[in-house]
């Protein structure tokens, strides 16, 4: 046996060489096509084009950039995207203004001669010097201004934007047309489209709550810059290994990757350059972390599944913010996502109803469990904002317009998603902040659309904050769950899980205890394990774990068992979780306390009742 | 160094780590990561390598594999399958192959239904076809299917040539980000 301390050198030691490989950035050969990393910084971008140049007895050259898009169809289970002509009979595309966006006029050796900006109508309009010379007129993919704030780039290896260009000899004052950026061929229309949908986000914000009344709300001015790569043909999902399609937003790096085929085919894959659902889901992500807070781990969702509130939180936003953004108040808001277009293989890849639910699309079936679906999120977002009264589980939605209550429980520092004082957040805190609201602030009574989606109106089933004192212990039923086979990964969240967050405000070591024992002593002894989370908290994942406790129960209902964890903890929060262990005989309810270094832990306020 | 050679040496450390944290011990803490006390065992997952979100995507997967030897020039056949899974159990799903010119189908079907799909039990669609030209054809493969007002689908891309290479980069691509990645986590 190798002494425990040699281990830890070897160990250190070939990490610290593996680090000298990876330090900086690296690539890893000529196969990958010059693409390095999501995260790679590349290049600097080309300094947005700003200062407009007074030239003495200039001439005046206007002109108008336009861009193509495909439109998604759909009629009944069938459907997918359009064609790039706008005459097309069936599913004809439009044109579309390019609005807001960069105009950049270079000589003819590359040097800025003008700098301007296209309008609402995409017209633009600047001055050359009357001097016979050539010049390249750029309406160029990004835009850099107090309507939007955002550049559509090719990739982060090389940080380069796209342009709609034109020639001019500067003789005359002179009105050079429409340019117009095409759907087929370059597809350069997809760039421009994907900029477009980014100004409808900002122009929907800025109508909804430019000025936002409640105490602490952000009023809306315009989106902090974002970054939204695209190149026809890639798919973003190649940077982890894998060719299904793929579209997301990378967090802290304010960066959205949208998907533009797979393996340089558009007409047949899928791609999501047209699909302003995706492309205004993923700038809901980028809202959510740059202009207020999440927490979300990430992972797969497939719209109908109990999944962790975080994530539910995060995606269920972010379908409702396309819809918000898409449809009005009175409409039947969808979210669809098409593959390849009517020029190749076409269908919908996904579209689903966000009014109402149904069994089988994300169909809550306790109170409470509506917390844990995206879906469910989603519809209760547009149950807030819509002016329909769809009624379900007995109650009846009566809320309407409310986008600007749910801006400022998102916004708020106090009592909102960016108190720092919140951790592991979900729809349970915009609850907590949204009555918080009613209560103190002049918000509305919410209940009736929780009640519509069966939401719990607070955290207590998912990151409910603990502390210290005096409390009576909590109950836990174990449930069976179809297609749980006793793994985490199967593990049911809802009904045999709960969560608790609990704030370390030192360093030092720690014992938390899981005490628990069977609700009527008798009969099969239910087994319930003890895990604790640092605030990653990926549930299951190693990793993010500070320690767990899944000792088997001693079989006799009479006694108590208990799970310890003792571990070195910073200070923070930290996710406790506990478990019911499925994967042998269930057992009947079990009483349980949690405690930390012997004191009992009981739910807390994190918002004034 | 090359990207490999660090990965190895990332793996001699994690390993001999992970040496460190298995030492079997009589006491064994309960606050450790390590082997469970539980009569059936239960792993615990890795993760992403790089927390980022995911896109939609419904209960359906479909992908496209060669069954046997590739073409190699015009004319010879080769067998393909498409693979089409669901996560919940669904009454029907409707596929279809989209073959481009220069490739021909011999045997099978390209577009139809499955009934009866249950969950987690893959169905298989064989296609028998032949290549009719010296460059990279992409056969595409969807399926669609839907359930309580959802309607969703999945598609899969097959490349007659050039599939190895794809996959190749991807797989490059992966550990590039992989060595990039800013917190890229130490599985115990």
């Amino acid at each position: 046996m190798f002494p425990l301390i040699f281990r830890f050198i070897l160990g250190l030691f070939s990490l610290m060489l593996a680090a000298g490989c990876s330090s900086g950035t690296t690539s890893s050969g000529g196969n990958t096509g010059g693409r390095v990393s999501p995260t790679y910084q590349g290049p600097s971008e080309t300094a947005y084009c700003s200062a407009s140049v007074s030239y003495s007895s200039p001439i005046t050259i206007s002109g108008t950039a336009q861009y193509v898009r495909r439109e998604p169809y759909s009629s009944g289970a069938t459907g997918g995207l359009g064609s790039s002509s706008t005459s097309d009979p069936s599913y004809p595309a439009t044109a579309k203004p390019i609005r807001y966006a960069e105009v950049r006029v270079t000589d003819a050796s590359g040097n800025v001669s003008q700098c301007a900006e296209t309008n609402a109508s995409g017209a633009f309009s600047f001055t050359l010097p009357n001097n016979g010379s050539n010049y390249t007129v750029s309406i160029n993919s990004r835009a850099d201004n107090s309507y939007v704030k955002a550049s559509v780039l090719g990739a982060p290896e090389s940080n380069t934007f796209y342009s709609l260009t034109t020639s001019v000899t500067a003789t005359t004052s002179t009105n050079i047309g429409t340019l117009t950026a095409p759907a087929n061929g370059t597809t350069l229309g997809a760039a421009f489209h994907i900029l477009d949908r980014i100004v409808d986000a900002n122009d929907y914000l800025r109508a909804q709550v430019g000025t936002c009344s409640f105490t602490g709300c952000s009023s809306f001015t315009v989106a902090p810059k974002v970054t939204a790569y695209w190149e026809k043909g890639y798919n973003p999902n190649g940077y982890f290994g894998s060719s299904s399609g793929l579209s997301f937003y990378l967090p802290s790096y304010s960066r959205l990757f949208i998907l533009g085929g797979v393996n340089g085919d558009t007409e047949s894959s899928d791609t999501d350059h047209f699909d302003p659902s995706v492309i205004l889901h993923e700038y809901g992500h980028f809202l959510e972390d740059v202009v207020f807070k999440t927490d979300s781990p990430g992972g797969s969702h497939n719209g109908n599944k109990v999944i962790d509130p975080r994530l539910a939180w995060s995606e269920g936003w972010g379908n409702f913010f396309q819809a918000a953004v898409l449809y009005g108040a009175a409409a039947t808001p969808y979210y669809t996502d098409t593959t390849g277009n009517v020029d190749g293989t076409t269908s919908l890849i996904f579209r689903t109803n966000l009014e109402t639910a149904a069994i089988g699309s994300d169909y809550p079936n306790y109170s409470g469990e509506g917390n844990f679906r995206e879906f469910s999120v989603t519809r209760m977002l547009w149950d807030a904002i819509d002016s329909n009264g769809d009624t379900q589980f007995t109650a009846t939605d009566g809320v309407s317009g409310k986008f600007p209550e749910i801006w400022a429980a998102l916004t708020k520092s106090t009592y909102g998603l960016k108190d720092s004082t919140f951790a592991f957040r979900n729809v349970g805190h915009v609850h907590l902040a949204q009555k918080w609201l009613e209560t103190y602030n002049g918000g509305s009574d919410w209940t009736t659309i929780r009640n519509v989606e069966r939401h719990t109106a607070s955290t207590a089933d998912y990151a409910q904050y603990v502390t210290t004192g005096a409390c009576a212990a909590v109950s836990i039923t174990p449930a069976t769950v179809s297609g749980d086979t006793g793994s985490l990964s199967t593990s049911d969240l809802f009904r045999n899980n709960d969560f608790y967050h609990l704030k370390i405000s030192s360093a030092g070591s720690n014992t938390i205890t899981l005490e628990y024992s069977d609700a009527d002593a008798s009969g099969t002894e239910a087994d319930i394990d003890l895990y604790v989370y640092n605030s990653t908290a990926r549930f299951g994942v190693a990793s993010d774990m500070i320690g767990y406790s899944r000792q088997q129960p001693d079989g006799s209902a009479a006694s108590s068992q208990s799970e310890t964890v003792t571990a070195s903890f910073a200070a923070g929060d930290y996710l406790i979780n506990v478990n019911v262990y499925t994967g042998g005989s269930l057992g009947g309810a079990v009483n349980y306390s949690l405690k930390l270094n012997g004191s009992t832990l009981c739910q807390a306020n994190l918002v004034p009742p | 160094m090359s990207g490999k050679f660090g990965t190895a040496l990332m793996f001699v450390g994690l390993m001999a780590l992970a040496w460190v944290s298995y030492e079997p011990s009589a006491t064994r803490s309960p606050a450790s990561l390590g082997p469970s006390v539980k009569a059936k065992s239960f792993a615990l997952s890795k993760g992403d390598v790089l927390k980022h979100t995911k896109k939609l995507r419904g209960p359906l997967s479909a992908k496209v594999a060669l069954r046997g030897a590739k073409p190699e020039e015009p004319g010879d056949t080769f067998v393909l399958v498409g693979e089409i899974l669901s996560e919940s159990n669904l009454s029907e799903v409707t596929y279809e192959f989209n073959l481009p010119a220069d490739v021909e189908l011999i045997n099978g079907v390209v577009k139809g239904k499955i009934q009866n799909i249950v969950a987690n039990e893959p169905r298989e669609i064989e296609l028998t076809l032949k290549q009719n030209a010296f460059d990279n054809k992409q056969i595409h493969l969807v399926a669609s299917g839907s359930k309580g007002g959802m309607i969703f689908a999945d598609s899969a891309q097959f490349n007659t040539l050039l599939e190895e290479q794809f996959r190749t980069s991807q797989k490059e691509l992966l550990e590039s980000t992989e060595q990039n990645a800013p917190r890229y986590k130490v599985f115990h």
